[in-house]
């Protein structure tokens, strides 16, 4: 799995997340920011998010990943920040599962 | 699956007693498919009944059973999670391994089962979560410590997820039945059994048609703002 692939699995979880949310759409960029000061999603939204990556991991590449530690959640530059760091926070999940 | 399926339950602990009675009463219709698991084997035999012979105590379980149901029938509407362990004794005489294994089966299995349950029952309408209580958390039985402390979180627990769920259209309830005549009290002496009921509004056993009428009433659609709430029976 490369990062294109990581990066199409998030694209795609976006895409679910605009069709439910028209009036919030999120820009498929890797600067595109996520979640905190200035982010597109809400919690509520980014559980959604979360969830909906984990499923494609799953069904697509047979990864069953957790994304939401409790060490993505305090660290010091959110994982969730933008689609750039979302990227690499997963593909380093994958590298050390 | 069939394509007359419209609702997929599953039953944790349904090898005996309520669980084995509540999966048979859903499968009266034709029109639910039943999931069943425990760590025996069924007796359940029925074309619309799946059966998992699984240890729930171990959270790794949790996440193995969720992606076989997953796999084979990739939709999920309720979740009963009835498994439960009881042990009736002086916390004094009551072994660490039983303390552990009772919170591990009646405390940790429902959460772990309830977290990977949510991601599927999410995407369903209606979708709805039912955990099992007892008439003794509220009465404080004596003797029952352990149990009664696992049950009392699991009440919490209710009360809690059913704000964090609503917003996926999930209901979390629970019900708490008062003695029921199955194998987790056949040990205790009758004379305990009375005292228990003397303290009961009505003074009589919980049958599983009083069981069931509450999960009806949890589960039905027009039931969508009963959320979070314990019903006690008795």
């Amino acid at each position: 799995m490369n990062n294109e692939n990581i990066i199409e699995i998030i694209y795609l979880a976006i895409d679910d997340y605009n069709q439910i949310n028209p009036n919030n759409v999120i820009i498929k960029d890797p600067e595109t920011l996520l979640y905190g000061k200035e982010g597109k999603l809400d919690s509520l939204g980014l559980v959604n998010l979360i969830l909906s990556i984990e499923d494609r991991l799953l069904d697509k590449y047979s990864k069953n990943i957790s994304l939401a530690d409790d060490k993505a959640f305090s660290e010091r530059t959110s994982p969730f920040s933008n689609i750039s760091t979302l990227a690499e926070f997963i593909r380093n999940k994958i590298d050390n599962e | 699956m069939s394509k007359t399926i419209q609702k997929v339950i599953l039953v944790t602990g349904s090898s005996k007693g309520i669980g084995k009675s509540i999966a048979e009463y859903y499968l009266t219709s034709s029109d639910n498919l039943v999931i069943g698991c425990s760590r025996s084997k069924s007796t359940i035999n029925n074309k619309n009944y799946i059966h998992y012979e699984i240890d729930l105590s171990k959270s790794e379980s949790t996440i193995d059973l969720m992606m076989k149901i997953k796999k084979d029938v990739n939709q999920l509407n309720i979740l009963i999670n009835n498994v439960g362990v009881a042990s009736m004794n002086h916390l004094l005489l009551t072994t660490p391994e039983k303390i552990d294994q009772i919170i591990d089966v009646n405390l940790k299995s429902v959460i772990n089962l309830t977290r990977e349950a949510s991601k599927l029952i999410k995407k369903e309408k209606n979708g709805r979560i039912i955990n099992m209580t007892t008439v003794a958390s509220p009465l404080n039985l004596e003797g029952e410590s352990v149990y009664v402390s696992s049950k009392a979180a699991i009440e919490a627990f209710t009360r809690i997820i059913a704000k964090e769920l609503s917003a996926f259209g999930i209901t979390v309830n629970a019900v708490g039945p008062g003695p029921v005549k199955t194998d987790l009290i056949k040990n205790i002496p009758a004379h305990k059994i009375d005292k228990i009921l003397s303290r009961l509004s009505s003074k009589e056993y919980t049958s599983i048609d009083d069981i069931l009428n509450i999960l009806d009433f949890f589960i039905r659609k027009e039931s969508q703002l009963v959320n979070g709430q314990i019903i006690y029976l008795g």
